[in-house]
């Protein structure tokens, strides 16, 4: 059994180290990788499968063994930084659901202040949301003469995902209005709320 | 690009500057005081063009008997 000591890096380098080990190792050898952050140990994880190969994984806290018997040939494209692009998905990955178009409980003109503070900041930080959901009044955010409807183009631009509730816009009849975005279905929104490993409802 | 910050007494005023210039020929954003400048209200409002008439502005709000200041910054 041939072992990879990758605690302390960070992506790439524990994939591509594994890559190299498991050419190196005989068919049917064992490898075992130990990686000390989630983000490597889905990205070995999923090479590994990607490879047809059985990965089984033991975490202990932090600490992450990943064990895969080689089998087949190892294909060379896969590894590269390509590979981690995920990571940065999963850098970001949360996204802000907005039901209503004020930001908290409390008077309306602070609540319709603070929200656009909250967005008009956003299209700056360094860790965008990959989608962002407009529901219930939500929506009103998002219509063509919003006041925060240029950050959202911006946000929009940046890559950020802007989908707006189809059947709140027929509600308060906006159809023909929405500003930025894409008209959605609750199928579509209940998938992209569960499938995110955070959700801000501002 | 550079930005021009105007920073009130508190958020009443933020928010009675916000009606006044939404009359006038300025394009604005509200948004939070950016840490670097000291302010009283943590809102702020952002105008992004650089040529806009400043003293109209000024004297408009003061008008209105806000005490408005401006900082220039540069964003990144």
């Amino acid at each position: 059994m041939k072992i990879v000591d990758a605690k302390g890096m960070q992506c790439p380098k524990p994939l591509i180290l594994t890559k190299k080990a498991l050419d190196e190792l005989s068919e049917n050898d064992t490898l075992k990788v130990i990686v000390d952050n989630e983000i490597s140990k889905i990205n070995i994880c999923r090479f590994l499968e990607d490879q047809g190969m059985q990965v089984k994984c033991k975490s202990i806290g932090n600490i992450h063994e990943i064990l895969v018997i080689k089998s087949g040939l190892v294909f060379e494209d896969g590894v590269s930084e390509e590979s981690c692009a995920t990571d940065v998905l999963k850098e970001n990955n949360y996204i802000i659901a907005f039901q209503k178009d004020k930001l908290g409980e409390g008077p309306e003109y602070l609540g319709k202040l603070l929200i656009k503070g909250f967005i008009n900041t956003l299209p700056e930080s360094t860790v965008l949301p990959y989608c962002m959901i407009f529901i219930n009044s939500g929506i009103y955010l998002a219509l063509k003469d919003s006041s925060v409807i240029d950050s959202l183009k911006k946000l929009e631009t940046k890559g950020v995902e802007i989908i707006a509730c189809g059947t709140c816009l027929d509600y308060f009849n906006k159809i023909d209005e929405l500003g930025v975005g894409k008209v959605s279905n609750m199928y579509e929104i209940i998938e992209i709320l569960s499938n995110s490993a955070k959700v801000i409802y501002p | 690009m550079k930005v021009f910050i105007l920073t009130f007494d508190s958020v009443h005023q933020v928010l009675k500057a916000e009606k006044i210039l939404s009359d006038m020929p300025v394009q604005f954003e509200i948004v939070p005081t950016p840490r670097d400048i000291s302010s009283n209200c943590g809102m702020s409002i952002r105008i992004n063009d650089k040529n806009f008439d400043q003293g109209m502005i000024i004297s408009t709000l003061e008008k209105f008997q806000l005490n408005v200041r401006i900082s220039e910054k540069s964003l990144s």
